[in-house]
This record gives structure tokens, sequence and C-alpha cells, in this order.
């Protein structure tokens, strides 16, 4: 799609301000539906379309990206344009500097349509916990886009947006790429730079691209995976991954993990199956590898998560940005009032089990063994990789949830991350592809899964599934933007 | 087994208040959530603590000074602002 | 009953930085409210930390100037708790691996004061309370600190105020904080219980908070024993709390009922990654480090010949210290320069503030000069005490002031002149002298003094007279 945009922009068959117009018309259309934007910046749009057209025009040079229409989740900071986690405690916030990686984006041109729908906080796995309403699921709008980037991934799979960039700290990138028929890129922890995404938990937080083709999410990876002076865990990629995505993957080695395919729907196991025939007829070789701490890696997860979000959402206590409750009797009482008000009911449960897995006396028991924990689990993967290149799993042992259906019980919804959490314990990067349909015609994902910054073996290995099925598992939706 | 003071003092710590109402609620949540996570009992770890994910070490910036942000940026966001100060009132209530 | 009193001190030292300890704004004192400000330091969402490396050298440097043993490895942690002027609702501090440890102070009455441990860490914004609002700057948010943590070993008030000058001289020698009490880039919390003398246990502990000056720190440990001792013979039990020390009524006042809940939920900070300060880097640091006070003051009095009293008043001040060893450069009596910047420079000054500043007129080039002169005898002392007052007021140099007939000196020759015509000129005097009147030769030398302008050696000269009378 970004080929292609950059191919049209470059022939001048449709100029930039064409092209932002479509696309602006297509979201005026489709978006009340879909709830994939919270937040369309039009003017803005049109303004930066217009002088990339005269960049066009004067003949200069421009970058792949330039003119390309696209989205940010509503968590990643962009000056001067409201960002609010999709969060009442946020709303009317406007921030005062660019995140890291969308200052280079619109260094290098690129177009931003607006700010995208995802669970208040990126805590949640069905976009349902936005306080703008769940994004929809551009495949059939009876289903959730998944969470908690929901909005990029419905828009983007209706074709609203070339593509977006989301936020995964325990799935929140594949997940809905997997539910809306995409390709979501989670990069190796601190190949991106995090300064300016609204953090949720530190240590697992990364930004990746969700886009139509794995081509695409490398063009986009290679964009915003650089070193960054405002983020000290931030190195940056290895090397470029588009250089890579034609490779030669004869004799490469997927392990299979017996441990992700527990408890799978049977339609996702058939086709993640078919999926393994394909790779074989590509020359791959099947190991099996053991992933043992996938047992505890669940709680270990939410501990952390939780943990370090409660900390991270300390800050929201209505006296620099965002809401502030209108009856109090102190500046305490104020502050109570203000996030007790502009929280919703997720974003409390995770605040006080964090706060409770690091009170005093139950930090041993929680949060220091999590975090050791942390170390086995990265060393299951460590000996895992030892006998092979990827690890191929379900992205979700299902396809999409019917909207309103997440279960009111957490601990059942938390059940569902089960195969995307332990990538982010570990740090390692995964991208998700399309890789069949169920029979209610809802897209089914699967993840592949490589050792740390092996992102160009990943999207190459992505790149040539897609080829060779042709892009079947891609599809276009009626009223999006198919060029 | 989280008890009801527990959770008072959980979300004094939080800075959130519960509702009566809520309490109930929240409890047998809670109560779900910690049996959940006390899956981890069971496991057996080695003793190595995790560091940070790639061994990072020493990453430092220079004592050097950057223009700060205009007061009026600072300021911005916030619903009151005073003479160049954060303000807040301590009452603001509706008798 | 007889009670000792116990206490350890935490003190927390602005470093004096240029910038912030996690960004790139001034440490400037004051200025316009929230003006050295950026998102970093006010918090704002998605905004992350970056470790000044100054603060790491500077902590470093403390350290070893008390003594400590430097961390391999070192962390920073999250310190969790919400209030107005902590805009991230935790404090970035160091809680499990500090980056000192297990340093000592040696106090004059010989005893060693244990350093715990010393961590660098972000101070908090400042908030005002007027009419029922709160104002808030974050100016200072963000300002490096390092908080020193002393083992509980002070058993008297006179130790405490020993220790913290020794710790305010020695961060100000190594030039990492100026230590200013008044404008709180030194503040001190000091943990006080009393036990009857001659118990090893330790008795109920209090934290006494809000003293801006040593003298109210005294003030507060005093009250507060008292108070303690008090509830004890009382037959109550001390409560252990945090007091604050209320300046006007001189009494300390428990700050219960404050809203903060005391769990701080430590935790390592994610967005920063593992400091590990190598040997090289520690023998690098350690050469940065000057002479320091104590040993300062033993070389002046052993090596100098200095009474206890003045060194002590000269190492106070390191620019001082500094000035007064380039002026002895090539000097012997290292007493008049002692005497000149004690008697006659520091009697210029009001205040300790410009004590510690030393901004004079005179270079220690031009100090050199006068004491050299002065010590070759070809000035006497009161014209040097003259030369160098004219010198302070003007800036003018030593050859501008003393003309070449005062550089010239007196010979024997010339004072054995004047003396004659001291004597000729005074016959009343010497009949006086003769007639068994001692002072009476005071009349002649004063002759001597007036006719070479004080440039005669006095002694020399009534021994002259003297000499000239007997033997008429």
């Amino acid at each position: 799609m970004i080929s292609k945009i950059h191919e049209l922009l470059k022939t001048k068959k449709i100029s930039c301000v064409e092209l932002v117009q479509k696309y602006l018309a297509a979201i005026d259309t489709l978006n009340d539906k879909l709830i994939a934007y919270v937040n369309v910046s039009s003017d803005l749009a049109l303004q930066s379309a217009k002088s990339i057209d005269e960049k066009i025009a004067s003949g200069e040079d421009f970058d792949i990206l330039c003119g390309v229409p696209m989205t940010l989740k509503d968590n990643i900071s962009t000056k001067g344009l409201e960002t609010t986690c999709c969060s009442n405690i946020l709303k009317g916030y406007t921030p005062i500097y660019d995140a890291s990686v969308w200052k280079n984006l619109k260094n290098k041109g690129s177009i931003l349509l607006g700010k995208t729908n995802m669970d208040e906080f990126a805590m949640g796995s069905s976009c349902e916990n936005s306080c703008f309403g769940g994004a929809k699921n551009p495949h059939n709008y009876n289903y959730v886009a998944g969470g908690s980037s929901g909005g990029v991934a419905s828009a983007v799979g209706a074709g609203i947006a070339a593509y977006g960039l989301g936020s995964d700290t325990g799935g929140s990138i594949r997940q809905p790429a997997s539910f809306c028929g995409l390709v979501g890129l989670k990069p190796t922890y601190g190949a991106v730079s995090r300064y300016g995404l609204i953090a949720y938990a530190s240590s697992l937080d990364q930004i990746g691209p969700i886009t139509t083709s794995a081509r695409d999410a490398a063009i986009v990876y290679d964009e915003i995976a650089f070193k960054d002076d405002m983020d000290s865990t931030c190195k940056g990629k290895l090397c470029d991954t588009v250089s890579h995505l034609d490779d030669n993957i004869k004799g490469i080695k997927i392990g299979i993990a017996s441990e992700y395919f527990k408890a799978i729907d049977s339609e996702v196991e058939d086709s993640i199956n078919k999926a393994l025939e394909v790779y074989k007829s590509m020359g791959a070789t099947l190991v099996d590898v053991s992933l043992p701490s996938i047992d505890y890696v669940l709680p270990v997860y939410y501990i952390i998560a939780c943990a370090e979000a409660s900390s991270n959402l300390g800050r929201y206590d209505g006296i620099r940005y965002g809401f502030r409750a209108s009856e109090y009797k102190s500046i305490h009482e104020m502050i109570s009032k203000t996030r007790s008000q502009g929280f919703g009911d997720e974003v409390k449960r995770r605040i006080l089990l964090g706060t409770y897995v690091l009170s005093s006396g139950y930090y041993d028991a929680y949060y220091k063994k999590a975090q050791m924990l942390r170390g086995n689990i990265i060393n299951d993967f460590n000996s895992a990789f030892e006998s092979c290149d990827v690890i191929l799993a379900p992205t979700v042992p299902m396809t999409a949830f019917e909207n309103g259906t997440t279960s009111r019980d957490p601990v059942e919804m938390y059940q569902t991350d089960i195969c995307t959490v332990s990538i982010n314990i570990a740090g390692l990067p995964a991208v998700s592809l399309p890789c069949g349909f169920d029979s209610k015609n809802l897209p089914i994902g699967m993840q592949l899964i490589g050792p740390k910054f092996s992102e160009a073996n990943l999207l190459c290995l992505a790149n040539k599934f897609e080829q060779a099925t042709d892009r079947c598992f891609f599809k276009n939706i009626e009223g999006g933007i198919n060029l | 087994m989280v008890t009801k003071d527990e959770l008072l003092d959980l979300a004094l710590l939080s800075k959130l208040d519960i509702s009566d109402s809520d309490v109930d609620k929240l409890l047998v949540d809670m109560e779900e959530i910690i049996k959940f996570a006390d899956k981890i009992n069971a496991a057996s770890t080695s003793d190595v603590e995790f560091d940070n994910i790639n061994d990072l070490q020493n990453v430092y910036r220079e004592d050097k000074v950057v223009d700060s942000f205009s007061q009026d940026d600072i300021l911005k966001n916030s619903k009151t602002v005073e003479n160049g100060f954060f303000r807040v009132d301590n009452h603001n209530h509706i008798e | 009953m007889e009670y000792e009193i116990v206490m350890g001190l935490e003190t927390h030292v602005e470093l004096s930085t240029n910038t912030k300890i996690f960004c790139g704004c001034t440490t400037e004192f004051g200025g316009e409210p929230n003006t050295h400000c950026c998102p970093i330091c006010i918090g704002l969402p998605g905004t992350m930390p970056k470790l000044n490396y100054q603060v790491v050298r500077y902590a470093v440097m403390a350290g070893l100037s008390l003594n400590c043993e430097i961390a391999k490895v070192a962390k920073m942690d999250r310190k969790n708790y919400v209030y107005p002027d902590l805009p991230k609702a935790y404090q970035i501090s160091e809680y499990d691996k500090p980056l000192c440890e297990h340093g000592y102070i040696e106090l004059s009455n010989g005893r060693k004061i244990g350093i715990t441990r010393i961590h660098i860490e972000e101070d908090a914004g400042k908030l005002i309370h007027e009419r029922g609002q709160t104002f808030i700057d974050y100016n200072r948010g963000g300002v490096p600190l390092i908080e020193i943590v002393s083992e509980p070993d002070f058993r008297s008030v006179d130790e405490v105020t020993e220790y913290l000058e020794y710790l305010q001289l020695t961060m100000r020698y190594i030039g990492v904080s100026d230590c200013k009490m008044q404008e709180g880039s030194m503040r001190c919390d000091v943990n006080v219980s009393v036990r009857p003398v001659g118990s090893d246990k330790f008795g109920t502990r209090t934290e006494l908070k809000n003293m801006n000056s040593f003298t109210n720190i005294a003030k507060a440990v005093k009250y507060e024993v008292q108070r303690q001792i008090d509830v004890i013979e009382s037959g109550e039990k001390v409560v252990q709390e945090t007091r604050r020390f209320n300046d006007a009524s001189g009494t300390t006042e428990s700050m219960r009922g404050k809203e903060d809940a005391h769990d701080y939920r430590y935790f390592r900070e994610p967005d920063l990654v593992t400091i590990s300060v190598s040997d090289d880097e520690i023998e690098k640091i350690r050469k940065l480090i000057p002479e320091l006070p104590n040993k300062k003051i033993s070389k002046y009095i052993e090596l100098y010949g200095l009474s206890e009293v003045d060194a002590k008043l000269l190492v106070k001040y390191k620019r001082v210290a500094d000035f007064f060893e380039k002026s002895i450069d090539g000097v012997k009596v290292y007493k008049n320069c002692s005497n000149f910047i004690i008697s006659l420079i520091f009697s210029r000054f009001e205040t300790e503030d410009q004590k510690e500043q030393f901004n004079i007129n005179v270079t220690p080039e031009d100090m050199n000069e006068l004491l050299k002169l002065l010590e070759a005898g070809t000035i006497r002392n009161n014209v040097a005490k003259k030369t160098l007052g004219e010198m302070l007021d003007t800036g003018k140099k030593v050859k501008d002031i003393l003309s070449e007939d005062d550089l010239k000196g007196l010979s024997q020759e010339e004072l054995t002149g004047i003396c004659n015509k001291a004597v000729e000129s005074n016959p009343k005097a010497v009949a006086d002298y003769l007639g068994g009147k001692d002072k009476a030769v005071k009349s002649m030398l004063g002759f001597v003094m007036k006719n070479t302008q004080g440039k005669a050696d006095a002694q020399l000269a009534e021994k002259i007279i003297i000499d000239i009378i007997k033997n008429k």
C-alpha cells in the first residue's frame, strides 16, 4: 500500500491533497459506525498535503513515507493535538511536545489523519474499555476490532488509513492486527523509542506498525526504529529490514511450542497447520521446542504490568493537565475525586492490583517473584532459539469477540492474552500476520516470534508467506481506500 | 484473601475513592485477580533477578543546559493558573 | 534518671550541576515560577528521564570524600507517593543499591560517625499555601540531590553541629554543592531518641524536620530531647512519628494526620539503565578531589605553625584557603598572611556569605609581594598594613602605593643619624630620662618614627637612642 501510494504521488497520478481528501471522505462515511478515530485532524492533514504537493511539484526527491496518510494510536503524544489515551482523565490534554517516533515521521512528510481509538491507557483486549466506545471490526461491525490498539487496526483494516502506529504491552498491536486481518509488528524492546508514548507498563511497552502487508511493516519499522537520546532504553534497529524482505528462507527452522496450542479454537489450529505446510513447501523445517514457563506467564505479566501501571498512572492528579473533579474540600480530596471520576473500572482494578503487589509485605511474594520468573521465561526462549530460528504460534487462541461479550470477569479476559504476553515479558520481536478466516469469515492470525533484533528475518518470513499464498488472507473492505 | 480494610488501604495509597456500593464488587474482583496472581507461588525460580531487557549500562546525558519551555506552554494544560503558578483551590464545593 | 541522646542524620544536599538530574533545564536558584521547566521535569505523560552524568560524578566525589565504598553496580528506583509537589507521583531515587556506602567522618573528640549511604535522587517542586489556595512552582523539581544518611552515632548536639559544619565544608571544597541552609540547598532531618545512660537498646525515635539553620537544628534537638525525657518520666511512651520544628515557638509539633500513608512501594525505575562505575572511573574522579579541609587544618597547624583557631578560620572558606596558600608561596613567616586575612580582610565583610565569596581587589600575587617586602624588613608591619588597606580600597598594586623611597628601606646609618637628631632636639626628654623617667624615651622615639614615615624599627631605634644618651 505504501509503495503504491508513493508511486502514485511520484508519477503525479494523484495529488497528495486529492489523496487526503479521499481518505477524509471515507473516514466521514465510515467512522461513525467504526469508531476507529477518536479525533480526526482534517485541517492539519490537508495543510501538510498541500505543502507536500508543492514539494513534489518542485521535483525534489521525497521519502517513501512522504505524503502517506496514516494514523497514530491515541497514546502517542502529538504536539498541539489532543492526546487522551481514550480516558476521561486526559480529555482536553494537548501535548506540548511530539513523541520521538512521530517527530521523525512528521519530518519525513507523513500525513496524520487523526488519532485512533484504544482501550483506556492500553488496558484491555477489545477496545471496549475506551471512553469513546469500542472500535468495531471492519470485517463485521458486530465484532470488536480487538485491543488495545483497536482503533488503528479498525482504521487500517477498513482502508481509512494507509497504516498506523500502535503500542504493544501484552499483545496490543498483534491481537487487533490478527482480529482485523492485518500485519502487526511488535518490535524488540528497545528497538523503537518510547519517548512520548504515554506509559502503561514501561518495561513492556513498545510502539510498532499495523499495516496491510509485511513490506509496509518493514518500511515503517525502518523509519521508526532509530536510536533516540530521549529514551535511555532505546538502541534502535540492528539493520534495515526492507532490504531483507526477499532473502532466501530455505533451510530455516521453525520452532513449534506445544504450550501455545493448549486451549486453542480448532479453526485457528487448522489455519496454522496449513500455514506450516506452506512454510515447509518453501523449504522450512519444523522443530519442537518447549516453553514450560508459559504456564505462569499470564500472572507474571499482570503482576509486572499492573505494578508499573500503578506507578505510571499516579501522575494523573488534575493539577497540571487533564480532567479535574469539580467539588472538593482539600487538594488531596481533589486528587482522589479526580482519579476516581476520571479513570474507568479496568484501569482502577489494575492500579489497585499493582499497588497491592508492590506494597510492603507482598512485594517479595508477587513483584519480586514475578521479576525472577521473568528471568526463567527469558531463559526458556533463549534455549528454544538454540534449536530454531523463529517460533510460530497463534496470535490469539480465537477470532474476534462479539461486541459486548467481553466477559465481566476480568481474569477470564486476561486468559485470551496467553499467546502474546510472553513475547513482551522476554522483550522479543513478533509479527502477527493473517493466515485464514473462520466460519464467520473473521480473520485468523498467526505470529512469528524471533530472537531480539531479528525483525528483518521475521518480516522476510511474513513477506514470503504473503507471496506464497497470493495475499489471499487479506481482504479489501468496501468503502475504504483501495488503490 | 483481601479484606475490606486492606482494599481501603490500597485505595488510599492509590488515591482512589471506593464508594460503599463498589466495595463488594471490587472485593470479589480483587479476590479473583489475586487468586490468579497466586499461581506464581508454585513456580520455582532461579535466583537471578531480572535486570533490564537489553542489559544496558551507563546511558547518560551531558550536563549542558537546554532551553526550558515557555511558562505559557508549561501552564497551558492546567485548569487554573495564576501569576505563573499552577493553582489549586483548597475549597471548591457547592453547598 | 540520666539520659543519653542517640541521633542519626539524613542530610539532603542539592548538587551544583548546571542542569537538572533528568533533563536539560537549568538548576539556577529562583527565577520566575515554572520557567525552568520542560515536559520531563513537570512529568508530562510519555516523557522519560535521562540521567545527567555529572550527578553520578559528584555523588562519587562526595562518597570518596566521606570515606565511602563506591558501588560497582547501582540502579535507580521509584519511590511512589502522591503529593502535589511531585509531578510524576514518584521520586526517582536509589533504594537498595545506592552509589556509596559505609563511609565515616571523624569528629574532633576522636569519635567516628558512620555514613550508612549516599544516594542520588531528584528534588520536588515548591508549594506555597496562601488564602486557602495552593500555588505550585516546579522550577526546583528535578534538581539533583544527594541524600547522606548517617548511622545513629551522635550523642550530643555539638557532635551534630560539628558533623554538619564539616559536611558543608567538605561539599563546598569538592565543589559539588554550595550547601546553603537558607536557600534549601542543604536540608537536614534528625532522628532523635533518648535512653537511660548505660543502656544499649535504642529508644523510640522521632524524626525532626523543617530546620533551616544549624542554630534551629540545635534548638529543635534540645527541645525534642527534653520533651522525650518528660514523656518517659511521666510514665508514657514516645510515639514514633515525624515532628515539625516551629521556628516561632522553638518547639516541635507532631505532623500526624497528614494525608500521606507511608508505603513507598519502591521498585526499579524501568526507564533508566544500570549505573556501573568502573575502577578506572573512580580513580579519575578521585583525582578531581582537592585537599580536604581536615587535612588542610592539620597542615596549617603543623607545617605553617598557625594556631588552631586561625587555621580553622582560614580553612572554613575554600576561597580564603586557596588565597592564603597562593599568597605564601616562597614566604617564610606564614603568620603575617593569616593575620592580614583574619584581622584586615575579614573585618571588611559583614556576612558569612561575603567571606565565602571572598571578593577582594587584591590578588594572591599582590599579597605575596607585600609579604615578601615585610619579611625582608624593607617595610615595617604598620606600613604593610596601611598599604594592604589601600590596596583593598583602591585595587592599586604594591608598587603604585609605596614610593621608591619607601622601598629603599632605612639603613643603620640613616637611622642612627635621625636618632641623633631626636636626642639633640629634645633636651628636656633627655634630662627626664637621665632623671629616672624611662618613659621619656618614647617622645624621642615618636620623633624618629615621624621623621622616617614609620619605616624605622621601633625597638632598634629605642636601643640606639638610649645608647646615644648613655654615651653622651
